[in-house]
């Protein structure tokens, strides 16, 4: 068992095989330094929490392919990202901070799909970026490609 | 403002933390061409990531392993002319539908590749370019000289390796047992090397880490696109210098 620490202090305890997905965590496993508790001062319990959901359910992924479990864990994942968009932003963090590749590509994949029909506008807004471009520069990129401004896809709600 | 006071309830570390660009890259890489090229739109810093050549790259190879947006990521031409010879080589190799007919005479390759994009791309927006793109083109064999960084000495050295390579090749037996397009076993001197052309890679490790298709990439080369002149040299512009 490894016991992890979230930033407000409470402690998780994870089976060694379902934590060593974390690529992070297996190399500290490895070079002994993960005798007490690792602390993780970036991930909050609750995302943590999310974590380790994923990591015991993915514990033993080889086998799943032979046991017929694939789907299961297919409609686990997809159960999963089903969440509010800064919560999948703080698991995408914690993912990428622990490096858990599998849980990354799931997450970013799941952000990916909610941008993809999103309008211009209404990206900067859920990612909190500011525009920094001039009107000229604006219209330059549009004349570029005018369709993919366009359609009746294109969703300006932020969410 | 309702929304924001609930987030920072929350404490999401999102607001508080500016997003590391490998986070944005890798959801940007699983967007679809036409959402990439409407998200250049929302910053300078999206601009410059989206146009710049290690993303294009990152995107290529991300769209080959999924199925949806296959065919759409030829589109990505148009974002920088200069990029031009990048895309169409790696469409070369991974766009097996791309070229039905493999004429011998490789100085037709830049005419054919393009129909090509337009008969197989099914956005119907594809025709508002290609006039622009064969101007653009034209312009790319000019601009994409001093980018370049090669000397003349490598440039030479290359193309020595790539004939050697190829003239090498005359002596393998090339097969393609799945039936699988861009998978090549190729059999010579008691070796056998598989080539992957859609991932550049080939089981030697040379064409992985030198850039350069090996003996055994060209090999499958010209069983899958014929033989001609320039052919490797054209193969080898694309290939980012290590």
């Amino acid at each position: 068992m490894v016991k992890l620490k979230s930033n407000d202090d409470k402690e998780f305890e994870v089976e060694e095989a379902a934590v060593i997905q974390s690529e992070m965590i297996k190399n500290m496993i490895e070079d002994g330094c993960a005798t007490s508790v690792i602390p993780l001062p970036n991930i909050d319990s609750k995302t943590l929490i999310k974590v380790i959901e994923y990591l015991n359910k993915h514990i033993n992924m080889g086998k799943a392919a032979e046991t017929g479990e694939e789907d299961d864990l297919k409609e686990f994942d997809e159960q999963f990202v089903n969440m509010g968009w800064e919560e999948l932003f703080d698991v995408i963090m914690a993912a990428n901070y622990l490096n858990i590749h599998e849980l990354m590509e799931l997450c970013c994949q799941s952000a990916a799909d909610r941008l993809k029909n999103k309008s211009v506008r209404a990206v900067r807004e859920m990612l909190k970026i500011t525009n920094d471009l001039t009107e000229e520069e604006e219209q330059e990129i549009i004349n570029d490609a005018p369709w993919a401004f366009e359609g009746p896809e294109i969703d300006d709600t932020v969410n | 403002m309702g929304q924001t006071r609930a987030s920072r309830r929350r404490k999401s570390q999102f607001l508080h933390v500016q997003l590391p660009e490998e986070i944005i890259v890798e959801i940007l890489s699983k967007l679809p061409v036409k959402s990439l090229l409407k998200f250049r739109r929302v910053s300078k810093s999206w601009l410059t990531l989206i146009s710049s050549p290690g993303f294009i790259e990152t995107h290529l190879r991300s769209s080959a392993n999924h199925k949806d947006y296959n065919n759409h990521r030829v589109i990505l031409k148009v974002i920088r002319c200069n990029l031009t010879v990048l895309i169409r080589t790696a469409e070369l190799i991974s766009t097996p539908t791309a070229r039905p007919i493999v004429d011998d005479d490789l100085n037709d390759y830049e005419n054919d590749s393009d129909e090509s994009i337009n008969m197989e791309d099914h956005s119907i927006h594809m025709e508002d370019f290609s006039s622009d793109l064969e101007d653009d083109e034209e312009d790319c064999g000019t601009s994409l000289q001093p980018g370049h960084s090669f000397a003349d000495g490598t440039n030479f050295f290359c193309e020595r390796i790539l004939r050697d390579n190829k003239s090498a090749s005359d002596f393998l037996y090339v097969s393609n047992p799945n039936g699988v397009l861009d998978q090549y076993t190729v059999f010579g001197n008691g070796i056998t090397a598989k080539v992957n052309l859609l991932e550049r890679s080939c089981s030697c490790r040379k064409f992985d880490l030198v850039k350069i298709p090996c003996e055994y990439t060209m090999a499958a080369l010209r069983a899958k696109y014929g033989d001609g002149e320039g052919y490797g040299n054209s193969i080898y512009d694309y290939s980012s210098p290590i």
